[in-house]
């Protein structure tokens, strides 16, 4: 056994231990010649990097127990592990494989070094441990090849092969890139020598069988095995070959066309980087980003297939494939269990009651591994998982469930309990709820919400206002330095509308000298508030008096009397004085930590406040400094300021000849712009039209009608004075009837204009005969 | 914990105040330093150099033996290491794990926003620190990812500011942009140690040309990607500037055009995008309204070059800009007033200046010259502070050629004319490198760095345009 070990260059790249398993030279020479650079760097490399060695190491164990997760860190020292003898490294494999259990490289590294060593027994327990749990391509193949490789001389090697390869297909045959294993099986199986007919009829069925497998399961090279399994039915039988290839090739066309988009949809996906908490890092976005597009792809059903039990299996398959690397994203969890239990569903409508309830055991069994696993700190999949297991009214469990959230030592139990209360409430009664709150209160761990969530269920579900009291007061005596419980309790009875007992209540809590007066100042601004709603003004003054008193004592708003009076007028997030009049009288949010439902919501105060800052961007030119600047290659000194240009048009003009068509498309006629526009400022339009009665119903009807219109159209549009010479003077002003135009003129056509041939550059006039005729 | 990440300024007031009344006067602190070091030298026994050095910088008083330099360097690396160290340790966790809510935790909300910075380091400050843990792979390890042919000679090359696309420019008046993801696909290497699966995959996946910009009718002298939107701004030498939008996949005509009178040289977007300077053969540098297609230029004569502008460029924080010209200096723009704030005359001896770049922090600009030369200059003192030399030594160069620094700044790039391999220096103390051989049959006209990862273009007269990958192990598999 040959194992290539790529130990190149730079400290920080986690590839440089990935193991190259060669099989035969040729594959050698060719990985060799890609990876030429990086084995000659590192044989020069590695002498003087030996020194600085140990030293890394030690500051990468370092890095370590601060955060176990710091993956550069661990490369350093797998680096260094595996230049170790086995049991000199075998401590850090184990820290490293429970830090990182669903990596398949980290397995894989770990075993490979167990091989090295020929512990085999070793390697074999190890496969145990990680092989049902990582399915990782990379990590089954160094399983089947461990097997092929260490049981061949055993008489029995040949059905333990089978049975790894049937094991092997069966985990891990969805993979894009499981080709390999599936040729290799065949292969293998077509190796296998058979005596005898029935025996070699046998062995034809068996492989038959995996092709058969094979190429309808879209992966990468699916084309391969299916050009080897027509050759293999051609070469048995050429009759039944055409059959058998015509019956399959619809599905093999159909999973070739999923694998192409199976290809396309995971690249760029690493399914070798190893689950790390998630950091919010743009690569890891990413990641999350394709592994969701992948299992919304296999979710939507490519394959097309009717098998409710295939597509869940491919749906499952990507899940698990996504947890290996995102296995400390609580969604991934939920989400695939979300999944297994809606198609638990459809199978249930179908009447598949079986199949329905062992996908409800294995949705079951995902909050498990989950809980159990890197996420057993995770209060939300706790809950998630009981409130599946309370749908399947399996109420024993769900407890179990809470018991085990509740047991976590590092986890704040209080949200736990409460949750857990309004489960009991809701399955078994109050009574059940009231033993759980009851052992919430022995816990010291537990803090004030509990107690809340208690009392407002005795409250709201049972009615009974006596045990809410009570439970508050139970409280008080535990919890009365805490604003917000104290708060709490001020809600709850002024939402009874108790005044009295509210002002008792305030009185109370904030002259028991249990709160500070830090924290006393959120207490007394809410009594402000109540007694602004329902007390007299008095009552307001010796309030807002005694409030002062304190907030002197915490040494702020000193001197700002009128700050303190904004307080008295302001409701939810309306104010008296615009943001600026705010801060300029000083005036300071107080209540900023308020949990409950009435602190007001300072965030548009913030907002506006943000408005008023200087906002971070880039400094844009300043074109008011420069000089519009037209380059031009024909440069007239003097024409401006700068060499090599002249002045732009101004924007306006610009846009207008935008407008203007180019003057290439201009061939005529030309007109002397100076007496057109002479004529236009002499010309006088009638101030009525008459002719608009008959053209309005005359437009969309005929063309008879329609051309006599425009002959009359054409007639009034004559009957204007168009031209006034010079000659005419004030002479022709005002005259609208036939005949008068060009009448006193000294134009050459006298008499009607229609008959003479107008001269050779008037075609206006041309077109004008043309429509007459 | 805020304070620490605004160190630049905030440190340089510490150390000020520190010593008392002399802060206010950097030129007496100077000379305090001076007085220490001398002090240090009598005692440790250095007479000679002792005598030497305060004959050189003429010191105001006599100075007596004293250990207190080494004192106080001790009591100041132990305060550094406390601040500024801890940031950097931060520096290199965001660098190592790429787990930045390590490094977010200490920086504060200002820090955040320029989280690029932060994953690819500090940078080049010489303020502060010179001897950075360098993390980027030397540029002798790269590998040929790709490579594209014209049908002419390859003259320009762009990245976009994500690194995920690269341009490349040609005589033959083509454009094309590459994916970065696809050329990397294309040449993965077999990961899976010759595994047969990555061959046929790599015929699955798109080809990595995605766009050919057909729309100059002469050479494409400069490209340059719009810093957020979806552009591609071309500069040509049919006088013309065009910006294409690529994002729709059937232009292939620009959809604006700037016609100017001049042979474009090069071009450079303002950070915001909404602004475009190009140099020209004119010695007046242009400055465009990406939106308008209004043109203007500095309103005072004097300021302008007096030769052809070769090279421009904006600061990261569109502060200032830098052009150098054919006339041998380098200036220095404010480009909000758009006036020459200072000027490298004779930058390279007086001979052409080829290209400039800023650091990404603003203080230091890096120029080329035809004389193989590559300088590093420090704007706030307006002096070359370091030369990175040896370039050019096999032979005359006839070419311009660009210098650039690497994404994290820790090294800085030359292609060499005559053996067509490719310099680099450490940028800190211009440490030669091993050379890279560039595998072109001609000379290389433009080369530029990818601003967020270890990979460059190399634009050669040999028709080609290589594209240069350092792979880690998230770009394998």
């Amino acid at each position: 056994e040959v194992y290539f070990y790529q130990l190149s260059s730079g400290p920080r790249h986690l590839d440089h231990f990935r193991p190259f398993a060669k099989r035969d030279t040729k594959e050698m020479v060719k990985a060799k010649n890609l990876n030429l650079n990086s084995f000659n760097r590192s044989d020069t490399g590695s002498l003087f990097s030996h020194v600085k060695m140990s030293d890394e190491v030690d500051k990468a164990t370092k890095t370590i127990e601060e955060g176990p997760y710091d993956l550069e860190a661990w490369g350093i020292i797998v680096r260094d592990a595996q230049h170790k003898r086995i049991d000199d490294a075998r401590q850090v494999y184990e820290k490293l494989v429970t830090t990182f259990p669903t990596s398949g490289r980290f397995w894989k590294i770990y075993i490979e070094h167990e091989m090295r060593a020929r512990n085999f027994d070793k390697v074999e327990k190890l496969f145990q441990r990680c092989l049902m749990k990582v399915l990782n391509i990379e990590l089954w193949r160094a399983y089947l090849s461990y097997v092929r490789d260490t049981k061949a001389s055993l008489p029995s090697y040949k059905e333990k092969m089978a049975q790894a390869y049937d094991f092997a297909l069966d985990k891990m045959g969805l993979d894009i890139s499981s080709y390999s294993m599936w040729n290799d099986y065949v292969h293998f199986l077509k190796g296998v020598e058979a005596i005898g007919a029935y025996a070699e009829n046998q062995k034809i069925t068996a492989v038959r069988k995996v092709y058969q497998r094979g190429v309808m399961n879209p992966m990468v090279s699916i084309e391969n095995l299916w050009k080897d399994y027509v050759a293999y039915e051609q070469s048995i039988n050429h009759l039944i070959a055409e059959k058998m290839i015509a019956e399959r090739s619809k599905d093999y066309m159909n999973a070739r066309r999923v694998a192409k988009e199976f290809e396309a949809l995971t690249r760029g996906l690493n399914r070798n980087v190893p689950s790390i908490p998630p950091n919010g890092s743009p690569e890891e976005l990413k990641q999350v980003e394709l592994w969701k597009k992948y299992i919304a792809w296999e979710k939507s059903n490519p394959l097309r297939t009717e098998d409710q039990l295939l597509l869940t299996r491919r749906v499952m398959f990507a899940y698990e494939q996504c947890l290996l690397c995102l296995s400390h994203h609580p969604d991934i969890w939920h989400e695939a269990a979300s999944f297994l239990e809606s198609a638990s569903k459809v199978l249930l409508e179908k009447g598949d009651i079986n199949a329905s309830k062992t996908y409800n055991e294995e949705a079951a069994n995902i909050y498990e591994r989950a809980i159990a696993g890197v996420m057993q700190k995770n209060a939300l999949l706790y809950f998630a998982y009981a409130d599946f297991e309370e749908g399947r009214l399996k109420y024993d469990k769900v407890h179990q469930i809470y018991d085990r959230l509740i047991q976590q030592q590092e986890v704040d139990p209080t949200l736990a309990y409460v949750q857990y209360m309004k489960f009991a409430r809701r399955a078994e009664g109050i009574k059940s709820a009231r033993q759980v709150f009851k052992r919430a209160r022995e816990d010291d761990r537990t803090r004030y919400q509990v107690y809340v969530s208690a009392a407002l269920m005795e409250y709201y579900c049972t009615k009974e206002k006596s045990i809410a009291f009570k439970i508050f007061e139970l409280g008080l005596k535990k919890f009365g330095d805490i604003p917000e419980y104290a708060l709490a309790y001020i809600d709850y009875l002024s939402h009874l509308n108790e005044d009295n007992n509210t002002r008792v209540l305030f009185e109370r809590v904030l002259s028991s000298s249990t709160l500070s007066p830090e924290n006393s100042v959120e207490v007394w601004n809410r009594f402000l508030e109540f007694e602004c709603q329902i007390g007299d003004l008095a009552s307001i003054v010796k309030v807002e008096k005694r409030r002062a008193e304190v907030l002197e004592k915490v040494k702020e708003y000193e001197g700002k009397q009128t700050a303190l009076l904004v307080d008295r007028y302001r409701f939810l997030d309306l104010f008296p004085c615009t943001p600026i009049e705010l801060r300029s009288i000083g005036y300071k949010d107080m209540g900023v930590t308020g949990v409950t439902s009435g602190s007001i919501p300072m965030r548009p105060l913030m907002d506006a406040l943000e408005e008023y800052a200087p906002q971070t961007s880039y400094p844009v030119p300043d074109l008011s400094q420069m000089v519009p600047f037209k380059p031009k290659l024909q440069w007239n000194p003097g024409e401006h300021p700068i060499p090599g240009g002249g002045f732009p048009m101004p924007p306006a003009a610009v846009s207008l000849c935008q407008l203007l068509p180019p003057p290439q498309c201009f061939h005529g006629p030309f007109v002397v712009v100076d007496s057109l526009t002479e004529s236009f400022s002499r010309m006088t339009l009638p101030e009525s039209v008459e002719v608009q009665g008959m053209g309005d119903g005359g437009l969309g009807s005929g063309g008879e009608e329609n051309s006599q219109i425009s002959a009359k159209l054409f007639e009034y549009a004559k009957s204007v004075h168009w031209v006034i010479t010079d000659g005419e003077g004030g002479h022709g002003h005002g005259h609208g009837s036939h005949g008068t135009k060009r009448k006193g003129g000294e134009s050459d056509d006298e008499g009607d204009s229609s008959s003479n041939p107008p001269p050779f550059t008037d075609i206006y006039r041309m077109r004008q005969q043309k429509k007459m005729k | 914990m805020a304070p620490i990440v605004n160190a630049g300024g905030d440190q340089r007031n510490q150390r000020g105040t520190g010593t008392g009344d002399s802060a206010t006067f950097p030129v007496k602190l100077r000379d305090q330093v001076y007085k220490l070091m001398i002090s240090q030298l009598f005692y440790d026994g250095h007479q000679a150099l002792a005598v030497q050095l305060s004959n050189m910088v003429q010191v105001s008083q006599p100075c007596p033996p004293s250990d207190r330099l080494l004192n106080l360097v001790s009591i100041g690396l132990e305060k550094e290491k406390g601040s500024f160290g801890v940031l950097l340790l931060h520096f290199r966790y965001a660098l190592l794990g790429k787990s930045l809510n390590n490094f977010l935790c200490v920086a504060d909300s200002k820090t955040v926003n320029r989280l690029d910075s932060t994953i690819l380091g500090p940078g080049l400050d010489l303020e502060f620190e010179t001897e950075v843990p360098v993390s980027a792979p030397e540029p002798a390890l790269y590998e040929t990812a790709y490579v594209t042919a014209h049908k002419g000679n390859c003259r320009a090359g762009a990245f976009s500011p994500d690194g995920q696309l690269c341009a490349t420019g040609s005589v033959d008046a083509s454009i094309k942009i590459l994916d970065v993801e696809r050329m990397l696909a294309k040449s993965a290497p077999d990961a899976e140690g010759g595994s047969s699966t990555s061959g046929p995959a790599n015929e699955v996946q798109g080809h990595p040309v995605i766009r050919t910009l057909y729309d100059h009718f002469e050479e494409v002298t400069t490209l340059q990607f719009h810093p957020t939107l979806p552009f591609l701004a071309s500069g040509s030498r049919d006088h013309t500037i065009k910006i294409f939008d690529y994002a729709k996949a059937s232009a292939k005509k620009a959809s604006k055009t700037y016609t100017d009178a001049d042979q474009v040289r090069c071009i450079s977007f303002h950070p915001s995008g909404d602004y475009l300077l190009a140099a020209t053969n004119h010695p007046v540098i242009r400055l465009y309204d990406v939106n308008t297609g209004q043109c203007y230029v500095c309103s005072i004569p004097a300021h302008q070059h007096k030769g052809a502008v070769l090279f421009i460029k904006y600061s990261n924080d569109g502060k200032q800009y830098v052009s150098a010209s054919r006339d041998g200096s380098i200036k220095i723009w404010d480009a909000v007033s758009n006036r020459c704030i200072n000027t490298f005359q004779q930058a390279h001896e007086g001979i052409e200046v080829c290209s400039v770049m800023y650091s990404r922090n603003g203080k230091y600009v890096l120029s080329a010259g035809k004389d193989s030369l590559v300088k590093l200059w420090e704007l706030s003192t307006s002096r070359c502070l370091i030369a990175y030399t040896g370039a050019g030594t096999a032979g005359k160069q006839n070419h311009r050629a660009h210098a650039v620094f690497n994404h994290t700044e820790d090294y800085v790039l030359f292609p060499d004319e005559a053996t067509i391999s490719l310099c680099a220096w450490d940028s800190r103390n211009a440490a030669r490198k091993k050379l890279l051989s560039l595998g072109h049959n001609g000379p290389v006209r433009y080369l530029i760095h990818s601003a967020v990862s270890p990979a460059f273009l190399s634009c050669s007269d040999d028709f080609r345009a290589r594209f240069w990958y350092r792979r880690t192990h998230s770009a394998t598999h």
